[in-house]
């Protein structure tokens, strides 16, 4: 009995979130949804997509926002949250918090505000363009990564893994290499797909620090919401779309690094 | 050539005092073992020989070569962790292959080499299981075998069995040992078992607060400890505070005891019994003259095997005595007996010695 109940809860909960991908999606391939069953099967809503000048760029300039944000919270917050794994003491959890913390505290419209002022004053007047939004993404995804990577690394128990791996005559770079990479990798991609998500979604703070050159894709949709619906739709199924291919991108990465070295 | 010598190491952290003065020359293909509480020094000890912890003062020399400033990956020295530190990337056959594969060596080389350590740890067959199917007993070979793979002079072990099972970890104890005297690689290993280190050492080295108190094979520790610590960390001991008259009596309430063996002259002191050492009987005319005699109280009989350890309250002490199980002949809780012991047994001490 109680098992049953669980079983209703669990497929409510499934439900609960397929429902609400599933319905632009069904929606964007119908020719018309009135009654409770969509009827028509066209792909005229993507055609029309995919010939109108305005949103392939902006399809385009999304996918390259949210590859850059990603790349450069690996780049910069893996070594960071490794940096902070090796720390000890006071210090080590005061970087600790802060880096997991501070950046969720503060909703995305203070972000944005704050961003929008750091960019429009001289050292840094990038206001408008790609890179400031790709700088605002990177920051809103930082704080995922950051989670992610360090709670691998404290699970493996980083520090002995490299110990053992120096004793046996690993310097760092094979270290990183053979040892510690593979076995963060799952972090490492889990906070990528989350970093890229974040940035393929972002609607709030791209707003306020975006530019007539760099309307991404959920700027775009946010003005089709008023005009057609139908092509909104289609605009958030590909949103899905890109975000599933993502995903089992990463997780094809994922398999190939973590395997160990051929013997 | 001393195969490891380590000459006045210091080392804290903070202001822990983790290591003070540690002095030690090891000969090649002897088993040392650091014994002592937990937070005496003994890793802090074993991780400056391996390279992980830089030395405050004091010099490493391993086989003549000073490796104070050679970084781990560099020194000749194979480590074995508490955690067994596995790969879980790796399968065991990878894990073990893991310095042949830094080292670029020829495939085939390395797959043989594989073999024979598995070989020789008892794991053949198992070569492509990863850690995480692998019981504790078999991850700690798979961890022997990766840190001999390198072919180390020396080889590091730090609590290798503290997690394992006790009955694997008996077991796994004799392994170590033959393997270790097979190979005749140096060994230094750390523990905090005492029975670990009996058992498997050429010497102990008994640390306390990270000094070294006595360096010995393990019947000198055993048989002849230097201070209350050694006796009390070390076997079991019965602690009688007394004391001492001309360095021959030793007063212990009222009764008068003859010892040969008294670091003290006269004044307060602390005699060490140890179980063994104790005979005890139920009338008086089978005690051999010359012996010191007490009478007591049996108060719990222990059955532990090989032996049988019997409690008796002697003037509101409790005192141990302990005699193989043969010769254990139905002493019953409540019964009154003798115990007496030879005037060349008991060790006697200063009594600011604490056993702490
Ligand atoms: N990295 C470290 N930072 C601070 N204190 C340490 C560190 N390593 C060891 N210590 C301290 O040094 C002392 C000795 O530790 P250790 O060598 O690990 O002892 P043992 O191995 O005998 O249990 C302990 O008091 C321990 O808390
Ligand atoms: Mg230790």
């Amino acid at each position: 009995m109680r098992e049953k109940i669980l079983k209703i809860i669990f497929w409510l909960a499934v439900l609960y979130v397929i429902v609400p991908i599933m319905m632009p999606i069904i929606y964007s391939f119908s020719e018309a949804w009135t009654g409770l069953i969509p009827k028509g099967f066209t792909l005229d809503w993507y055609k029309i997509i995919f010939s109108n000048p305005n949103y392939q760029p902006s399809l385009i300039l999304s996918l390259f926002v949210a590859s850059s944000a990603t790349l450069l919270n690996i780049v910069l917050t893996v070594p960071a949250a490794y940096a902070v794994n090796r720390l000890r003491g006071k210090l080590a959890i005061f970087l600790e918090d802060t880096f997991k913390i501070l950046p969720l505290i503060f909703p995305p419209l203070i972000v944005g505000l704050g961003l929008l002022q750091a960019f429009t004053s001289p050292p840094l007047a990038i206001s408008g363009t790609t890179t400031a939004v790709i700088i605002a993404h990177a920051l809103l995804g930082l704080p995922f990564m950051f989670r992610n990577v360090y709670a691998s690394l404290k699970t493996i128990d980083e520090r002995t893994l490299s110990e053992a791996a120096s004793s046996l005559g690993a310097n760092l770079w094979q270290r990183m290499r053979y040892v510690i990479i593979p076995n963060i990798i799952p972090g490492i991609l889990s906070g990528s797909l989350l970093v890229f998500a974040i940035s393929f979604g972002e609607f709030e703070v791209t707003s306020m620090v975006a530019g007539f050159g760099s309307q991404t894709l959920p700027l775009i949709l946010f003005q089709e919401m008023r005009n057609n619906f139908r092509i909104a739709s289609a605009i958030t199924a590909i949103l899905v779309y890109v975000s599933l291919t993502a995903f089992m991108i990463i997780v094809y990465i994922g398999s190939k690094v973590q395997k160990g070295y051929k013997v | 050539m001393k195969a490891l010598v380590v000459k006045d190491l210091h080392k804290s952290f903070g202001n822990v005092r983790a290591v003070v003065g540690f002095t030690l020359e090891m000969e090649e293909g002897e088993f040392v073992t650091l014994l002592g509480p937990s937070g005496c020094g003994k890793t802090t000890v074993l991780r400056t020989v391996a390279g992980f912890e830089k030395a405050d003062k004091g010099e490493i020399y391993i086989f003549g070569k000073l490796s104070n400033d050679i970084p781990p990956e560099k020194r000749d020295v194979g480590m074995v962790f508490q955690n067994y530190a596995l790969f879980p990337n790796m399968t065991v056959a990878q894990n073990i292959a893991f310095s042949m594969m830094i080292r670029k060596e020829p495939q085939d080389k390395i797959k043989k080499r594989v073999g024979e350590l598995l070989e020789l740890v008892q794991l053949s067959g198992l070569e492509n299981r990863y850690p995480h199917q692998l019981s504790g007993g078999q991850m700690q070979r798979v961890a022997l075998a990766r840190a001999l793979a390198k072919n180390p002079k020396i080889l590091l072990l730090d609590e290798p069995l503290s997690a394992l099972d006790a009955k694997v970890r008996q077991q796994l104890r004799g392994e170590i040992r033959k393997l270790q005297m097979k190979l005749g690689i140096t060994t230094l290993f750390v523990t905090h078992d005492q029975e670990e280190a009996l058992t498997m050492s050429d010497r102990i080295v008994v640390m306390k607060d990270g000094v070294i108190q006595q360096i010995g094979s393990p019947r000198q520790i055993y048989d002849d400890p230097i201070n209350p610590f050694v006796a009390h960390f070390v076997g079991t001991s019965s602690f009688l505070e007394g004391e001492m008259l001309d360095g021959k009596i030793f007063i212990w309430k009222d009764e008068r005891f003859e010892v040969r063996k008294s670091k003290v002259k006269n004044g307060k002191a602390l005699m060490v019994l140890r179980p063994t050492h104790l005979k005890m009987v139920k009338d008086e005319e089978n005690v051999p003259d010359g012996s010191n005699v007490m009478k007591g109280r049996v108060s719990l009989v222990t059955f532990l095997g090989s032996v049988v350890r019997v409690h008796v309250m002697i003037k509101e002490e409790e005192i141990l005595v302990e005699m193989p199980s043969e010769d254990f002949w139905g002493f019953k809780e409540g019964d009154e007996v003798i115990v007496y012991f030879s005037p060349d047994f008991p060790l006697v001490f200063p009594k600011e010695q604490n056993i702490q």
